[in-house]
């Protein structure tokens, strides 16, 4: 009846390094193993063959999404416009957020531009630190060659303790 | 068999957070990053955040031997990563070649022992733990404090698994204060010296220490949750009844150590006498599933507190409920092996359980309400089985994503198809070499008009520059001339040929000097025409080159639709290979499944045994207790009459 052990968490486990009984791996891992380093690889090869094909490095244009604002702002969604038309809308998970919080930066959109003058628009939507909804636009211009063009967005701290600031920069 | 807890859920936080930190702290960084690898740095760490770890190494570079490391701290950061991930996904032999190649060209001290942690902490997963304790012991002062817990908490496992318990007290002494690696830690001393003592004191102490160590965090609150409901289960082992309930108290009752913490709440009433409120405890572990232990003893001893209370019908009420529970779970449970053999462990529990649809407001409970969730909990719970199911939901994961890849394939192959064939039907109306052979004609062409103009130039031609007109002119005053010569000559001609002759030649004069007056104009013209036809010449070379281009295009997509179908080829291949390799280990664990339910099945068979028993003995004693009432009763009245 007294029954001694230990139970583990379900959800615990379902996260945790796969060491639980840390035992040599048997065969079957190995083979296991050895299928995911090859579907690794290959879906490495797929990536770039896509990039290649539908992002040309002279015509690509990467969106990235950062947040580095300790203010209590919680983002809900995001939309991106390129040249006025839509590009992407974003709606975040909690643990997307939290990946964000603590240092990921999110591929936001990936497509091709022509070299010239063009025109980002993104729209941030969440919660501020006073629990109000807000709803901010930033615009931003910028001139592109023919080579890849990288652009940040970035909620960064502000003066004001209830919104962040919200920026769009490029990576040069 | 002793169980270990792993505070692997956040241990990705603590990593990460020390990637991070390390990077601010850094000694040896050098000035200047790359930019591509700090934005692969960033990118890889939202996927890792995410849990998304193969993600994460197909964007990474693992395995490469280029020199962009030099200078460049995020290279090794990346390696890390690639480190961490391949340690998840138990890619051993991938963490173990990019040890390999960090040891070759590594120069950072902080690289150096967190590589080394990796390379202790690889060794305890393969479960080689003199080589994990051989590697751990080695590191050095430069480990950043980040990682100082992690290394010493897997040092103290490794001792720990090798029963030095002696020498793992020592190395979990020196860890952080606040950290749930220390807790992890002690735990899993205590549970060793529960194993071994039979005074739980030195356990005990272990646990309080362990305790002290939790913080507010899902994680921590959980551990909390397991040390206080050991340390009750311990000391109600030594029948400390009271110690046993304060203990058990600080389960939470929303945490999944409440059904086991209720029934041991209820245990300790029990051995204190106090019946009624041992059944009010049990009564509230009857709502979790059959499987969750604990529960199914619940039913049972509900029934057991009544008849201990004197309470016979509550206690026939209760022994009856929990021989109905018990048909129903065992029913379930037949069903369950039944469908388990028939349509293998994926399919009967892991996927069909994700796909079931739960209303939001049971998800709370899901895990303990559910008859079905609560089994698959219970199975996960077994390190065997749970080893097993991650490896084939994983490879499941896999074939998704090689079947994603090969729509995506499809897709590109028709489109550089497309691409091909439209070059090809351009290159159908005229050859590049006709071109070619044309546009160098016509280069021949304007460089003879210039050596034209320019011999005209040098040599003052200036009807050679002349226009058309002009030049028919000349030709007719010539022809003219020529034939009133030929007549003079032939004593045809009149009187008048030598006046007709002088005119000619005024004439001639008169077109000369017309053309002198125009050279320049016309030099001008025939300039123009020149540049008229460079410009001709240059659109032809740009439309000759476009098209070059379309047929170098068109062979480049030759390329791709060749690169393409090797792709799907051996994304076909791969895909037979992880459905093969599926299809084996669910049928494994099926059976592994089986076993386990079938071990479950055994024990409620035996509680329904028990609790007919019970309840026949009950209705025996009633029956007796009534007849000896009865006999009393007539007995009584006899005596009187």
């Amino acid at each position: 009846m007294e029954r001694f052990g230990i139970r583990f968490s379900f959800l615990l486990i379902w996260l945790v390094l796969p060491l639980l009984t840390a035992q040599a791996a048997s065969s079957v891992e190995e083979r296991a193993a050895a299928l995911k380093k090859q579907v690794v690889d290959l879906n490495r090869e797929l990536f770039e063959l896509e990039e290649e094909l539908l992002y040309p490095a002279n015509s690509q244009v990467v969106v990235f999404l950062a947040i580095n604002s300790k203010r209590g702002f919680q983002l809900d969604s995001v939309e991106l416009k390129l040249n006025g038309r839509l590009a992407t809308t974003y709606l975040y998970s909690d643990r997307e957020i939290s990946a964000l919080n603590r240092g990921g930066v999110q591929r936001l959109y990936m497509g091709n531009l022509g070299a010239g003058s063009h025109r980002i628009e993104a729209v941030f939507n969440g919660r501020g630190a006073n629990d109000r909804y807000y709803r901010q636009q930033v615009t931003y211009d910028f001139e592109k060659q023919h080579t890849a063009k990288f652009v940040e967005l970035v909620v960064q701290d502000s003066r004001d303790a209830n919104l962040p600031d919200f920026v769009i920069r490029e990576f040069k | 068999m002793i169980s270990h807890m792993n505070p692997g859920a956040y241990v990705l936080r603590i990593l990460v957070g020390g990637l991070t930190g390390m990077l601010l702290l850094s000694t040896v960084a050098q000035a200047d990053n790359s930019r591509a690898d700090y934005l692969l740095y960033k990118e890889t760490l939202y996927h890792l955040y995410n849990n998304d770890h193969f993600k994460a190494l197909n964007l990474l570079e693992s395995s490469h031997t280029g020199a962009t490391h030099i200078a460049n701290k995020y290279h090794n950061l990346n390696h890390l990563l690639a480190i961490q991930s391949s340690l998840h996904l138990g890619m051993y032999q991938q963490a173990e070649e990019i040890l390999e190649h960090l040891n070759f060209t590594n120069r950072e001290p902080t690289i150096r022992e967190i590589s080394r942690m990796y390379r202790g902490k690889l060794s305890y997963q393969q479960g080689r733990w003199q080589e994990a304790v051989d590697t751990l012991r080695k590191l050095g002062p430069e480990i950043p404090d980040e990682y100082r817990d992690e290394t010493y908490y897997y040092l103290a496992m490794a001792l720990m698994h090798q029963g030095q318990l002696q020498q793992a007290a020592p190395v979990l002494a020196r860890m952080g204060k606040e950290s749930l690696w220390t807790a992890y830690g002690y735990y899993n001393l205590a549970m060793e010296y529960a194993a071994i003592d039979t005074d739980p004191s030195r356990a005990l102490v272990a646990l309080r220490v362990a305790a002290a160590m939790t913080n507010t965090s899902p994680e921590g609150l959980a551990l909390s949750d397991q040390i206080h409901l050991s340390a009750g289960q311990l000391a109600l082992r030594e029948g400390d009844y009271g110690k046993a309930m304060t203990f058990l108290q600080r389960v939470r009752v929303k945490g999944e150590a409440s059904p086991e913490a209720i029934y041991a709440y209820g245990l300790a009433y029990k051995g204190l006498g106090q019946y009624r409120a041992a059944v009010q405890m049990w009564h509230r572990a009857k709502k979790y599933a059959l499987v969750i232990p604990g529960v199914a003893e619940s039913f049972q001893a509900v029934a057991y507190g009544f008849e201990r209370e004197n309470l016979r019908t509550s206690a026939l009420e209760s022994y009856v409920e929990a021989v109905s529970v018990y048909d129903k779970e065992l029913a379930y449970l037949d069903k369950l092996i039944g469908e388990l053999q028939q349509k293998g462990a994926l399919e009967a529990l892991l996927e069909g359980h994700s796909e079931q649809q739960t209303d939001w407001f049971l998800m709370g409970d899901v895990i303990t309400n559910t008859p079905k969730a609560g089994l698959v909990g219970s199975l996960m719970a077994d390190e065997v089985f749970y080893r097993r199911a991650k490896t084939v939901l994983e490879l499941r994961e896999l074939q998704k994503s090689l079947d994603e890849g090969a729509d995506k394939l499809k897709i590109f192959q028709g489109m550089v198809q497309g691409q091909r064939q439209r070059a090809e039907r351009s290159n159908a109306t005229r050859s590049l070499r006709e071109k070619a052979a044309a546009l160098n004609k016509l280069v021949a062409e304007r460089n003879a008009l210039v050596s034209e103009i320019e011999s005209a130039e040098k040599d003052q031609d200036y009807f050679r520059l002349a226009p058309p007109k002009m030049l028919a002119q000349k030709r007719r005053l010539e022809d003219l001339k020529g034939e009133l010569v030929r007549l003079q000559q032939q004593g045809q001609a009149g009187s008048d040929t030598a006046t007709k002759l002088e005119e000619l030649e005024l004439l001639e004069g008169a077109l000369l000097w017309q053309a002198m007056s125009d050279f320049d104009a016309n030099r001008q013209n025939a300039r123009r025409a020149v540049a008229a036809l460079d410009e001709q010449i240059r659109l032809y070379k740009e439309g000759l080159k476009r098209f070059n281009d379309r047929l170098k295009g068109a062979s480049e997509s030759r390329g791709s639709v060749g690169r393409i179908e090797s792709l799907r080829a051996r994304t076909t291949a791969l895909s037979r290979q992880l459905q093969q390799l599926v299809k084996e280990e669910n049928q494994v664990l099926a059976a592994l499944a089986v076993e386990r339910l079938q071990e479950h099945r055994a024990r409620i068979q035996e509680h329904r045994r028990q609790s007919q028993v019970a309840l026949v003995n009950l209705l025996d004693d009633i029956a007796v207790r009534q007849v000896n009432r009865v006999a009393r009763s007539t007995s009584e009245r006899g005596e009187r009459l």
